[in-house]
């Protein structure tokens, strides 16, 4: 059968969901629904288990791809999708399956909204120690390896298990439920940062943690990058210890911005003695402050012109941060904890230029040995920036391609978003 | 050993030189076990390269042979992870130790496997920095052995096992090439593959190099000990105390047969008599705060029916509650001619539940049973002594240890924690998984090693037993009807 993408093609669909007797919903899709620069045949909603596992048997029959969707909030990332191929979208997987306080363990269904799921576990003063990404799905998380502008490693160091369906209709899981297990193979891991390329993820099994008892802001303003980035080491040659940090750089300033969590003595003591070491800068006040910290940890999800994530380390963030090998002046967000930059040229939709703008960001990122990831970029951009959106896996292709053909041996998950294929 | 193998030893000899091959009985004594004793085989040799190049090598040499090789650290192991198949080559990580480098602002460390993992902490204490994983053995086990097994420690509760701690790897796969994956790999997207190879018990390969996160030494830390006339008034303040606002850097109990243990030691507290359960409480981080984490637990374990908790008044009082919480596994060799370590997980809130039904899982089989754990995380080591002259007592102990993890299966938690899968877990996994979670591990697991030379016969199980392993599984329903495992 071929393709899907015509009236009579997506006829053909729906016949095969109506013979194989599953609940899915099909919806045409809209031409300026596109994910990954393209625009996919449909958008696909399985109702259940039984729907998601025949949905990818009559996929693999008919040859066409499935890119999983949560919220949408990372439709951007990665490659053109090679069509044919449907969003199938997995936001009938939600709620909480179990629900331990005393564990601080939750499990839940792949499509619950983080914020849902925060909403939730407040109730019992806990919280996942992830940001609420807008509508994100903890899936989608998992998926796309969200971690937010905390230290620590995000929700790789989160989850605890999986239940998956994958690109041969074989539903398994992974790891357990408790807060430390040895299970076999750590196979779940693979999963996470995988783009749908490897599995639906159905289930999430995840430490949670108390809500801290005191948390606050610390901001500032400052004339140039040179004198911000000086500001957050002072912070870190003090010895203090935020729970978050960023930087945010726009037209003609910068900010540093400090999440403080703990009780009253930590909170207090860190609080005050940052208000002494940033002195020489200009404080910003809550609840300006706090908007502005909610903006730059949502820098990995915004959209619209050109986007692109920097991963670096150490010494390098620093030369990465003042940024000279880059053209037409992007604002800048770094996430220091986390070793993450973002460079945005948030309105930029000539591809000519846009070209350029991406060209100087890989030239950048690879001065100083940083890693490049395309989050967004106008359509073409990237082919005719001749890059690759994940950089270059030289040695390593081999054993992508051997890991992709593991879970998906057809090849129908998300074609051409991710790495590992050919 | 056959004549057919006369060829590999002389190629093994070529590549790592004759000094560093070992054959004959007595020379390969030390490593036809690691610290489970119940598992042994007779390797064909034992061999040490020098360097990743010469680990290749090896790898490739026992490939072409057909011969299974089975990568060694410090042998501390507790699974029969590094024990031997008769007529398999050992290689033995020992002399690949260098730390490679350390950078300060990055806070990292690169480091060969055969690295002591005290030795690390050790060497960049002077920048102020440390290596979080600290498991019991942590003066003898190396930091290569903790990357094969996932090892955890007493601080894991707070700062998470080691799989958190590792950025990136240098590995040979089973077919010799030598890759290398996250931080020390090419700058790139991709699918974790250092995630996969932690905890891969050597069946993915031998790793030759690991990057690791070093943590900055917290500017304080408080210790208290808290000591109750029961387990279950102390496992009720382990599960309050975890789910307040602050997490422990470690909470480690000990009940009255561990204490008991414990006190002919080398490094006995002077605990009272009527001490049913003791438990040990740290948290670390800014000195401003320490004291009102310690004050709040101190009063959860008020509400839990504590007779006597207080904070360490030096740094030589803690160091001393510390080294008689990690001496425990060895001061069972003054109580029992042999001990088995158990290795679960539960989930905090059926820690009463689980630790009641090991005492009578024991009680049946008449064996003696300690338990001293990492109780912050559930993560449960119960101490079965026996007597191994005694024929029968070790097949009865590994039974008894085995009904003890369905019991921690059936209450929602794990097999292991920290000790590996190893030879000794394997059919265990099927308490927890079927057999289409097995075959997903097992297509992982052949897409990197297809002809299973690399540690063969670790870690997964045996296709199509899952029916048989949970029919002959103990049946909590059995005890509470006075039975025993079905």
């Amino acid at each position: 059968m071929g393709g899907v993408g015509t009236v009579e093609e997506l006829g053909a669909l729906r016949d095969a969901i109506e013979h194989a007797g599953i609940s899915v919903k099909v919806v045409a899709s809209t031409p300026g629904q596109t994910v990954g620069g393209v625009v996919p045949a449909a958008i696909v909603r399985p109702a259940d288990m039984d729907a998601l596992v025949g949905l990818v048997s009559i996929a693999r029959r008919m040859g066409l791809g499935l890119i999983a969707r949560g919220s949408g909030s990372q439709d951007g990332w990665g490659g053109p999708i090679r069509l044919p191929a449907v969003v199938v979208d997995l936001q009938a997987f939600r709620g909480i399956i179990s629900y331990q306080p005393g564990d601080l363990t939750v499990r839940v269904r792949a499509g619950t909204p983080v914020g849902f799921l925060n909403t939730s576990l407040a109730a019992h003063g806990q919280t996942l120690a992830l940001p609420t990404f807008g509508s994100a799905t903890v899936g989608g998380c998992v998926v796309g390896d969200r971690g937010g502008f905390r230290g620590s490693g995000g929700i790789r160091d989160l989850v605890l298990g999986l239940s998956l369906v994958d690109g041969a209709g074989r539903a398994f899981k992974t790891g357990g439920n408790v807060v430390k297990n040895v299970s076999g193979l750590d196979i779940g891991k693979l999963l996470i940062g995988s783009f749908g390329t490897l599995g639906f993820v159905t289930e999430v099994a995840c430490r949670v943690r108390p809500v801290p008892a005191r948390t606050a802001i610390s901001a500032a303003r400052w004339p140039d990058r040179v004198q911000a980035l000086a500001a957050m080491r002072l912070v870190e040659d003090a010895g203090l210890l935020p729970a978050a940090a960023a930087m945010v750089q726009e037209d003609g300033w910068c900010a540093t911005l400090l999440q403080w969590e703990g009780n009253a003595a930590e909170v207090e003591h860190q609080s005050t003695r940052v208000r002494e070491l940033w002195s020489a800068g200009e404080r910003v006040e809550d609840p300006v402050a706090g908007g502005r910290l909610r903006a730059a940890e949502a820098a990995d999800v915004q959209r619209g012109g050109v986007r692109v994530r920097c991963q670096v380390d150490g010494d390098a963030l620093s030369v990465a941060w003042r940024g000279e090998a880059l053209a037409g002046r992007p604002q800048a967000v770094v996430w220091p904890l986390a070793a993450t930059l973002f460079w945005s040229w948030p309105d930029l939709d000539d591809t000519m230029e846009a070209v350029t703008v991406l060209r100087s960001a890989v030239q950048q990122a690879e001065e100083v040995g940083g890693l490049v990831t395309v989050i967004d970029a106008p359509k073409g951009v990237v082919q005719a920036a001749e890059i690759s959106p994940w950089g270059n896996p030289g040695p390593l292709a081999g054993l992508y391609r051997r890991m992709k053909s593991a879970f998906d041996p057809d090849g129908i998950l998300s074609p051409g978003r991710f790495i590992g294929e050919g | 050993m056959g004549d057919a193998s006369g060829p590999l030893v002389q190629q093994l000899c070529a590549i790592v030189g004759p000094a560093h091959v070992l054959q004959g009985h007595a020379e390969l004594l030390p490593y036809m076990t690691d610290a489970n004793r119940a598992f042994r085989g007779t390797p064909l040799c034992a061999v040490a390269p020098g360097s990743a190049a010469e680990v290749a090598a090896v790898v490739s040499a026992c490939r072409a042979a057909g011969v299974g090789f089975v990568p060694r650290g410090a042998g501390t192991g507790l699974s029969g992870g590094a024990t031997p198949g008769d007529g398999e080559v050992v290689i033995s990580l020992a002399r690949l130790r260098r730390i490679v480098s350390v950078s300060e602002r990055s806070r990292m460390a690169v480091v060969e496997p055969g690295g002591i993992n005290t030795h690390l902490s050790r060497f960049v204490a002077p920048l102020g920095l440390y290596y979080a994983p600290d498991p019991s053995s942590q003066s003898a086990c190396t930091i290569g052995g903790n990357v094969a097994e996932n090892s955890g420690g007493a601080h894991c509760l707070k700062y998470g096992v080691t799989t958190n701690h590792v950025l990136g790897l240098e590995v040979v796969l089973p077919d010799g090439a030598i890759v290398r994956t996250g931080v020390l790999g090419p700058r790139c997207g991709g699918y974790d593959l250092t995630g996969l190879f932690c905890g891969s018990e050597g069946t993915l390969g031998i790793v030759t190099q690991i990057a690791v996160r070093l943590l900055r030494r917290p500017e304080a830390v408080r210790t208290a000990l808290a000591l109750f006339r029961s387990v279950e008034d102390a496992a009720r303040a382990v599960e309050e105390v975890t789910t307040s606002a602050a997490v422990p850097a470690a909470m480690e109990l000990m009940d009255a047969h561990a204490i008991s243990a414990v006190e002919k030691g080398t490094y006995p507290v002077g605990f009272p008599d009527w001490v049913g359960a003791s438990l040990l409480i740290e948290f670390d981080g800014l000195a401003v705060g320490l004291d009102d984490h310690v004050q709040a637990a101190l009063d959860v374990c008020q509400r839990c029916g504590v007779v006597e908790a207080r904070s360490a008044q030096t740094p030589e009082e803690r160091g001393r509650w510390w080294n008689n919480r990690k001496a425990a596994f060895a001061a069972m060799g003054r109580v029992a001619p042999a001990y088995y370590v158990a290795d679960g997980v539960i989930p905090r809130t059926a820690l009463r539940q689980v630790l009641d039904q090991a005492r009578r899982i024991a009680d049946q089989e008449g064996l003696w049973l300690a338990n001293v754990f990492h109780a912050g995380d559930g993560n449960l080591h119960p101490l079965l002594a026996y007597d191994p002259a005694q024929s029968g007592q070790a097949e009865a102990v590994m039974e008894v240890g085995s009904a003890i993890l369905a019991a921690c299966v059936y209450a929602g938690g794990a097999v292991s924690g920290e000790h590996g899968i190893g030879l000794e877990k394997r059919d265990e996994l099927y308490y927890y998984f079927d057999e289409e979670d097995i075959a997903a591990q097992r297509r992982v697991h052949d897409a990197l090693d297809p002809a299973d030379t690399a540690n063969p016969h670790k870690l997964l199980p045996r296709p199509g037993r899952c029916v048989e392993v949970r029919r002959a599984a103990w049946d909590p329903r059995a005890t509470v009807a006075g039975g025993g495992r079905s």
